[in-house]
């Protein structure tokens, strides 16, 4: 077993830090010029780069609740992601002190009609003290699930034993229910509220299927990335690792276009005053093209390519796919978030890249900085050699 | 009027080394018979990829088209007829149908390509002439293969010497 | 680790303290174990239970023809309440099919040991499911002797299905799901039935098993193609399963009427059917695992990691009843926030805490892996949710329908004996099918539980430190 307590990612903690407080700080100058462009696009990039974590976290307990063995060579990693949440709570501060620039909700002075009908009505839960309230219990449970998870797992690297296996697949079992439920409403919170007329049962899970499908795809990367060095999970994953991995990225491509066709084929087609004006603005108008781009880049030519046995075995061509994931899901993201500030169509911003790297810089460096110390593999996890020779028929 | 030699083997590893011997022996109408199939029995006959998986993309893909241009000129041009405020060409509303004929085509493909490929049905084969090759069924492990008559002996007489529990010759009378 | 003796390696992980497979019975021996319920001569107890259920069955085939004669107007349905017994029963029936394609595709292809075993068995009481299902649309089409009016066939009328409509989706998706469901079965079962042509005590039943067996002869030619062709069956399976009760969903949820239209129903559904399939298999399995004498192939594992899919599709399911109702307040459409008070305290409340107690608080049991391993608890419980499901399809379809927009139009609906015999005469015959099935076909599949045990001992090498390929060592 060679695998080693990292040290080092002293240089990516440094540059991924340096460009993340970059990308920030120059959000937030471009927030003083315009706080509602600014506090949208960190919207974007703050629920792109949390659903990661939160996927990486629900996937987590997905493999203790099934006692899956194969991917144990990988779940350092997988459960490290995660411990990114408390940034994310930090991060959740700008959003907090801005937000009435973009929840119209916040102050109804300006409504008027069915907008202003619906800001009543919906006082009882859409309102400041208790939207704070709710995001404070939804990142406690997150944090709690995820640093008990890490502990207990870290634990085991020098305890050893089947006990914190045990432990682990009991606590990653009961949180997922509760994952569930606070992701969802996390959605409705952070994102649905933007319009607060609209409503869909299913936007949890659409939020959910692609942030679980860009979480695989960072798993994807980061194995390709550090597959040359010998002491990272990378270096030990085989190809039929790479396929499993790539078989869920393919899984779920398809899901994640089930649940955006069926959110919006129900709407359409039932075309209710209430749900109907959210698709309308982002079909019926230039942002319509992105939508169509979505279909087309979010699932037509990533399933296709990854349909090919070859693709999926090979890590760098599945980690270009993966990448290209990455990107239609912040699409989709964008999509769903800025029409709220830019009805007649899409319109981009340099503010849109400063904050996406912003997020996405300070997460990887602490992220970096969190598997310090620790060993990169659960080194005594009884299934540990399992999962190194994995090798389905 | 080629002949079967027909050879019983106890163990995996045994039969797979006389699949490849015989295979350098330049045989080509070489086969093993399991009840389940056997890990390395591709390499040992030498088989190809098997063309199955393209033949069903292209089989589903048809059947997707043609379900969704169906569905097209049916509601779409020749009864373009108004229910719910629809418009006649509504892509929505025409996915699940395209998709479930893409599925079917795709099975149905798959279902018949296998048989196709097998040349099954075939009820009489003349390995089955043997009646010990029933256990091929339930635990033995069987290779045949089909040769020229003069070539028949000489063949089952190697097969011996590489470790067959029986060897049988029989005539294909098809 | 690798110096333990292989026994120890097994025996001790205290992860895992029940097999998947009793034992490591050789081929001959697993072979006789599976295929002797098939020889051993019809038990009384078979049957009268095959009697039993041929008078259910004619109960049916009673309720049929008075349908068919009479007409619609046999039923309770009334308007507002078109769809009642029938579409619920109807639903009921395609979901509880729908684990028998989880089992055999999804379990195959997240290569999941246990899935092995049971796979025939679920299945089978997928088609006969299936079967079920597909009576209820055409029987209620009014005319069901026009059904093939719902194909688009060039008609001197020149008229044409209306494509954007949810129930000609339903005719592809459900004949789709028919036919690739018959397809994967019979491909597994290919080799299954050579191996009873080759063992069957008589002349006439190897006759018959032969000619089904299409000539199946073990070739590793032939089993190249197989494989690839049975997890490409699988992958196509998996989907497809999924569409099914999707747009099963959609004849609802496509519409503007409150309690159907939401656009959570698609997993919700699909959870749901998941729910309702593996309570069936836990009640069908938990009988006929004794009865036929494959306790160690069908094993408590089994039985265990099916109470666990309960329990996970049954908190799907609970995840679906509190975004509807959380939505049916914070929508503010009145009609919707009213469809589900009417749940709660309108004409048909007394069901509906039924439903609740049995889809949400029932599958709760599950957490405790005494309650799982409980074989009384496991079958009492399975018929709950059965129960459960087939209340909330009631709900969801005939309770909202009773409570329309307008009050003027609200009316009760009340079943007739026609539909109680729809209902409980489709069971029996699908109770007859399944005992039928049990009695002429093998009801774990032989070769693939071979293939399991080889996979099993290939494990318990690798544990004990030995090398992988054993095999042809002296």
């Amino acid at each position: 077993m060679t695998a080693t307590t990292f040290q080092g990612g002293r240089r990516l903690i440094t540059m991924a830090g340096a460009v993340g407080a970059a990308g920030l700080g120059l959000t937030a100058l471009g927030g003083l010029a315009d706080p509602r462009q600014a506090l949208a696009s960190y919207l974007v990039a703050f629920v792109f780069w949390l659903g990661i974590a939160l996927g990486a976290l629900i996937l987590l307990g997905a493999f203790h609740a099934s006692k899956a063995r194969w991917p144990v060579v990988l779940r350092r990693f997988l459960e490290t992601i995660p411990l990114t949440l408390p940034l994310f709570a930090v991060l959740f501060i700008p959003l907090a002190l801005g937000m009435r620039h973009i929840f119209s909700w916040v102050d109804p002075s300006g409504a008027t009609g069915e907008l202003l009908h619906a800001i009543e009505y919906k006082r009882p839960y859409l309102n400041v003290p208790f939207f704070l309230v709710r995001a404070a219990i939804y990142f406690v449970v997150w944090i709690a699930v995820a640093t008990l998870l890490r502990r207990w797992s870290v634990r085991q690297d020098t305890e050893g034993g089947h006990r914190l296996t045990a432990w682990q697949r009991r606590l990653g079992t009961g949180a997922l229910p509760f994952l569930a439920l606070t992701l969802s409403f996390a959605s409705f919170d952070w994102m649905m509220s933007l319009d607060p007329r609209f409503y869909s049962t299913m936007f949890g899970i659409y939020w959910f299927a692609g942030s679980f499908l860009a979480c695989f795809a960072v798993l994807i990367i980061a194995a390709a990335a550090t597959r040359a060095d010998p002491g990272q999970f990378g270096h030990h994953l085989n190809a039929d690792h790479v396929h499993s991995l790539g078989k869920f990225l393919l899984a779920f491509t398809a899901f994640w276009a089930y649940i955006a066709f069926s959110q919006f084929m129900l709407i359409w087609i039932a075309n209710i005053p209430e749900e109907i004006p959210w698709y309308v603005v982002r079909t019926d108008s230039p942002w319509g093209r992105v939508g169509i781009f979505l279909a087309v880049a979010h699932f037509a030519i990533p399933f296709f390519l990854l349909l090919s046995r070859d693709l999926k075995r090979n890590p760098r061509r599945l980690a270009a796919v993966a990448v290209w994931l990455l990107v239609a899901h912040f699409v989709d993201l964008h999509w769903v978030i800025m029409p709220r500030i830019h009805e007649a169509g899409p319109h981009f911003s340099w503010l849109d890249l400063t904050a996406f790297v912003g997020v996405g810089g300070v997460a990887l460096a602490f992220l970096v900085f969190r598997m310090r110390g620790v060993a990169t593999m659960p080194v005594r996890d009884p299934y540990l050699e399992e999962s190194l020779r994995y090798q389905p028929q | 009027m080629k002949r079967y030699v027909v050879a019983e083997f106890a163990a995996e590893a045994p039969l797979l080394d006389a699949a490849r011997a015989l295979r350098a022996d330049g045989q080509t109408e070489l086969d093993l018979h399991s009840p389940v199939p056997l890990h390395g029995s591709d390499e040992a006959l030498g088989l190809k990829r098997s063309i199955i998986p393209r033949i069903a993309l292209v089989a589903g893909l048809i059947g997707a088209v043609s379900g969704y241009v169906m569905q097209w000129y049916l509601v779409g041009i020749a009864w373009p007829i108004n229910v719910g405020g629809r418009p006649p060409h509504s892509p929505p509303a025409f996915i699940p149908v395209t998709f479930e004929l893409g599925i079917l085509f795709a099975a149905l493909t798959i279902f018949f390509g296998l048989f196709k490929l097998w040349g099954m049905p075939r009820l009489h084969h003349p390995v089955f002439e043997v009646e010990a090759f029933r256990s091929a069924s339930v635990d033995g492990l069987w290779l045949s293969t089909a040769v020229a008559p003069e070539v028949a002996e000489p063949t089952a007489a190697r097969l011996r010497s590489l470790g067959a529990l029986q060897v049988e010759i029989v005539e294909d009378a098809s | 680790m690798s110096s333990k003796p292989a026994t120890a390696a097994i025996a001790l992980d205290p992860l895992e303290p029940v097999p998947v497979l009793v034992g490591r019975p050789d081929d001959r021996a697993l072979t006789e174990s599976l295929v002797k319920p098939l020889y051993a001569p019809m038990t009384r107890g078979w049957k009268m239970l095959v009697t039993a259920l041929a008078a259910g069955m004619g109960f049916w085939l009673l309720s049929l023809a008075t349908t068919l004669v009479v007409g619609i107007g046999a039923w309770g349905n009334n308007i507002p309440v078109a769809w009642a017994f029938d579409i619920t029963t109807f639903v009921w029936w395609i979901g509880i099919g729908h684990a028998g394609t989880l089992i055999s595709a999804i379990l195959l292809l997240f290569q999941q040991k246990w899935r092995t075993s049971i796979n025939r068995f679920a299945e089978a009481m997928t088609l006969f499911a299936v079967a079920m299902a597909g009576v209820y649309p055409i029987i209620h089409l009014g005319r069901p002797w026009f059904f093939w009016w719902l194909m688009p066939y060039p008609s001197t009328t020149q008229l044409w299905p209306n494509f954007k409509s949810a129930l000609p989706w339903d005719v592809f998706a459900i004949s789709t799901y028919a036919t690739v469901s018959f397809l994967f079965w019979f491909m597994g079962l290919i080799p299954d039935l050579a191996t009873l042509r080759d063992t069957a005590p008589t002349r006439l039943k190897r006759t018959i098993y032969g000619i089904f067996a299409f000539g199946w002869r073990g070739s590793a030619r032939h089993w190249q193609h197989y494989r690839i062709g049975y997890l490409l069956m699988a992958g196509l399976g998996t989907p497809l399963v999924v569409s099914v009760h999707t747009i099963v969903s959609f004849d609802f949820a496509i519409s503007q009427l409150p309690g159907w239209h939401t656009t959570i129903f698609p997993p919700y559904f699909v959870a749901g059917a998941i729910f309702s399939g593996f309570a069936m298999v836990l009640t069908l399995m938990i009988p006929a695992r004794k009865v036929l004498g494959i306790e160690h192939v069908i094993t408590m594992k089994h039985l265990d990691n099916m109470a666990k899919v309960v329990l996970a599709t049954g908190l799907m399911v609970s995840y679906g009843y509190a975004m509807e109702h959380f939505m049916a307040w914070y929508g503010g459409n009145k009609y919707e926030a009213f469809a589900f008070l009417n749940r709660w305290n309108g004409p048909y409340a007394a069901i509906w805490y039924v439903q609740l107690v049995c889809n949400v608080l029932v599958p709760q049991l599950f957490w405790f892996p005494s309650m799982r391993r409980n074989l009384v608890v496991l079958f009492v419980a399975s018929i709950l949710v059965n129960v459960g499901m087939w209340i909330e399809r009631f709900t969801i379809i005939a309770v909202s329908l009773t409570r329309d927009f307008i009050p003027s139009s609200w009316a009760m609906y009340t079943p007739t004996w026609v539909d109680w015999g729809l209902l409980f005469g489709s069971m029996c015959t699908f109770g007859m099918l399944f005992l039928l099935f049990l009695r002429f076909l093998p009801v774990v599949p032989i070769a693939e539980v071979k293939e399991l045990r080889r996979e099993l001992d290939h494990h318990d090498a690798h544990a004990a430190g030995q090398p992988a390929h054993g095999e042809g060592t002296p």
